[in-house]
């Protein structure tokens, strides 16, 4: 895997297809898990794992897996891999599995990580893959924190569990409130986005014409030491 | 079709696939169930490092069987190694008429004893604000030999069904230790 | 009688699919433009819903519980459920051609709706189930999951139906182009969450 491959999958991944801004997939575990910021970062962290591995499966028995029962191959997958974690969970964080509570099997169902199957992880190498995982994972927790950060300042007025003031507005912590953050933040998002590509175009467009300005001058130089060339002449 | 055709047919492989598939995750997660399986020590053990902190062990387990009072039951009664008594016992009414579970340490000190520490243990699914109950909040049962009528805005402002479930099951630990002081 | 009606009223209302409980959020922004495709949403999850608990309730409560085999939970309900949804697409699309083009086309969206798993995996927690409901131990049974899924799956079609009523004209409103779609949708959610929350607070 060459290293500006690699940079457009992180791109891809955290960015221009941030699963929770831009796509907008996996959206029940984002409104439901969202209220504090140590259940957004266990869950994030959850999915990242289990986009990894089963990015990685995937794309290592493509070319075993019969085009009919892909589906159904990549769910056994998923799910395995999502029994795997519920069970880690249980033994040695049993705080974050008594608060993922019924999401934590719900993973199965994300959209995020069978969407990545289909698309990515059954049509490219191993480590193209499991980078597309890590990437799309990192971007799926980073935004699912940014929401709990909210919601929790808000919400409960506490950071990661240690109380900041006595101050808080319930309404962040249900899951009305979890909708306006989460809507308002899509806005956001897209505003930034859409200035970002703005400001590339204008770059790009600059550019441009400093080249064609450049060649035209480069041109006109050409021309006039022909020109100069046949007065010589 | 002869068997030699469905074994080279396209059923066949998508049939072996699946079952390869399944059959290596169904092996892998049994392994993993017995290596990550929690039983009723762990728990125990849980409970008492979620009061006490670390290095603080099981002495004996005095009770086992719920006893039920008025408005909560004592589950476990356990006496540690420091001679302090945890209890765990369960509040009921909480949020949606759910319940709080929680863990109670006594310290005893002859025949008097006195709270020394409460942590939560578990809570129904439909306890939704249980994140706002905090050590602070907990810390207002410590030093009680008496069952207490406390205001239960005073333990977590927001969530005062939950504190009530909390507050019952700490009473009904108190009951539990004013009969066995009355017994001896 | 009355525990039939409790659990009726805590299904639709108080845990209230989509607006208190976060299940099937994509259906509910995705296919809530118009009233009718809404409806149609709305009935085919109900009716996943009700046979996915007569099924899974028996499968986890006497075979995998007797076998001691909990652990493959999830692998064997999201299977169920993916076999279940491509027999009723054939059953249906055989003997009810008109039911089948109302709702035909949202069936196999179904498999991968979180509502559907969400409400196996609530009902097979039979302790958490009698807790709620004030029932003793070993009383919930085959039937109250089977009315707990149903009156899921109408809550569920009572939001996204209001919410498509909403989106009506909340689409015809002037607005930043970046608060259209998704945003506004959603801040529409968050209003009528709200509403719902004031059911939460009755006591049962």
């Amino acid at each position: 895997m060459t290293g500006s491959k690699f940079k457009e999958i992180a791109k891809n991944g955290i960015l221009v297809n941030n699963p929770t801004f831009r796509l907008v997939l996996g959206t029940c575990p984002t409104l439901a898990i969202s209220s504090s910021v140590f259940n957004s970062l266990g869950m994030g962290l959850a999915v990242t794992f289990i986009l990894i591995c089963s990015n990685i499966i995937i794309s290592a028995l493509r070319k075993v897996i019969p085009n009919e029962v892909r589906i159904p191959a990549f769910i056994l997958i998923i799910a395995t891999f999502v029994t795997v974690v519920r069970m880690f969970l249980y033994r040695y964080v049993p705080s974050l599995y008594k608060s993922l509570g019924v999401f934590l099997p719900l993973i199965v169902v994300n959209c995020i990580i069978l969407g990545r199957a289909e698309s990515f992880a059954s049509k490219n190498p191993v480590l193209d893959s499991a980078a597309d995982g890590l990437f799309t994972g990192i971007g799926f927790t980073l935004a699912i924190t940014l929401i709990g950060i909210v919601r929790e300042v808000l919400g409960a007025g506490a950071f990661l569990g240690y109380k900041l003031w006595d101050f808080s507005i319930d309404y962040f912590g249900n899951t009305a409130g979890a909708f306006l953050v989460y809507g308002l933040m899509i806005a956001g998002f897209n505003a930034l986005y859409e200035k970002f590509e703005n400001n590339r175009k204008r770059r790009n467009y600059i550019e441009e014409m400093r080249a064609s300005s450049l060649a035209i001058e480069a041109g006109e130089t050409k021309a006039t030491e022909k020109v100069e060339e046949k007065k010589e002449a | 079709m002869t068997i030699k055709q469905f074994l080279q047919s396209k059923i066949f492989r998508c049939i072996a696939v699946l079952l390869c598939i399944a059959l290596i995750s169904g092996g892998l997660l049994a392994i993993l169930n017995d290596l990550w399986a929690v039983d009723d020590e762990i728990l125990i053990q849980r409970g008492i490092e979620s009061v006490c902190g670390k290095g603080v062990n099981l002495k004996q387990v005095i009770s086992q069987e719920t006893i039920e009072y008025e408005s909560g039951s004592v589950q476990q009664v356990l006496l540690l190694d420091t001679n302090e008594y945890l209890i765990k016992a369960l509040g009921k009414h909480g949020f949606q008429e759910g319940n709080v579970s929680v863990y109670v340490l006594f310290a005893l000190d002859g025949s008097k004893y006195a709270v020394k520490n409460v942590a939560v243990a578990d809570y129904s699914s439909s306890q939704t604000l249980m994140s706002k109950i905090t050590d602070t909040g907990l810390s207002k049962f410590v030093g009680l030999s008496e069952q207490t009528n406390i205001n239960p805005s005073e333990i977590a402002t927001g969530a005062s069904y939950s504190s009530t479930a909390i507050k019952n099951a700490v009473n009904s630990a108190i009951e539990y230790m004013q009969t066995i002081n009355m017994e001896g | 009688m009355s525990t039939i009606f409790l659990i009726i009223i805590v299904a639709a209302f108080i845990n209230n699919a989509v607006l208190v409980q976060c299940y099937g959020i994509c259906p509910f922004l995705g296919v809530s433009k118009k009233m009718g495709n809404a409806l149609g949403m709305g009935l085919a999850v109900t009716l996943v819903m009700a046979i996915t608990c007569l099924v899974t309730f028996p499968i986890y409560n006497y075979v995998l519980i007797p076998l001691g085999l909990e652990f493959l939970e999830i692998i064997v309900f999201i299977f169920v459920i993916a076999a279940l949804v491509q027999m009723l697409e054939k059953v249906i699309k055989k003997f009810m051609p008109p039911l089948y083009n109302a709702m035909g086309i949202y069936l196999p969206l179904i498999t991968t709706n979180c509502a559907v798993l969400g409400v196996a995996e609530t009902v097979m927690d039979t302790t958490a189930m009698e807790t709620i409901f004030h029932l003793s131990q070993g009383q919930f049974n085959v039937g109250h999951a089977v009315i707990y899924g149903i009156f899921l799956g109408l809550g569920f079609t009572l939001a996204i139906c209001l919410m498509s009523g909403l989106r009506d004209k909340v689409d015809k409103l002037e607005m930043s182009k970046h608060l259209k779609g998704f945003p506004i949708t959603m801040a529409t959610a968050s209003f009528m969450a709200m509403a719902f929350y004031v059911f939460a607070l009755v006591r049962i």
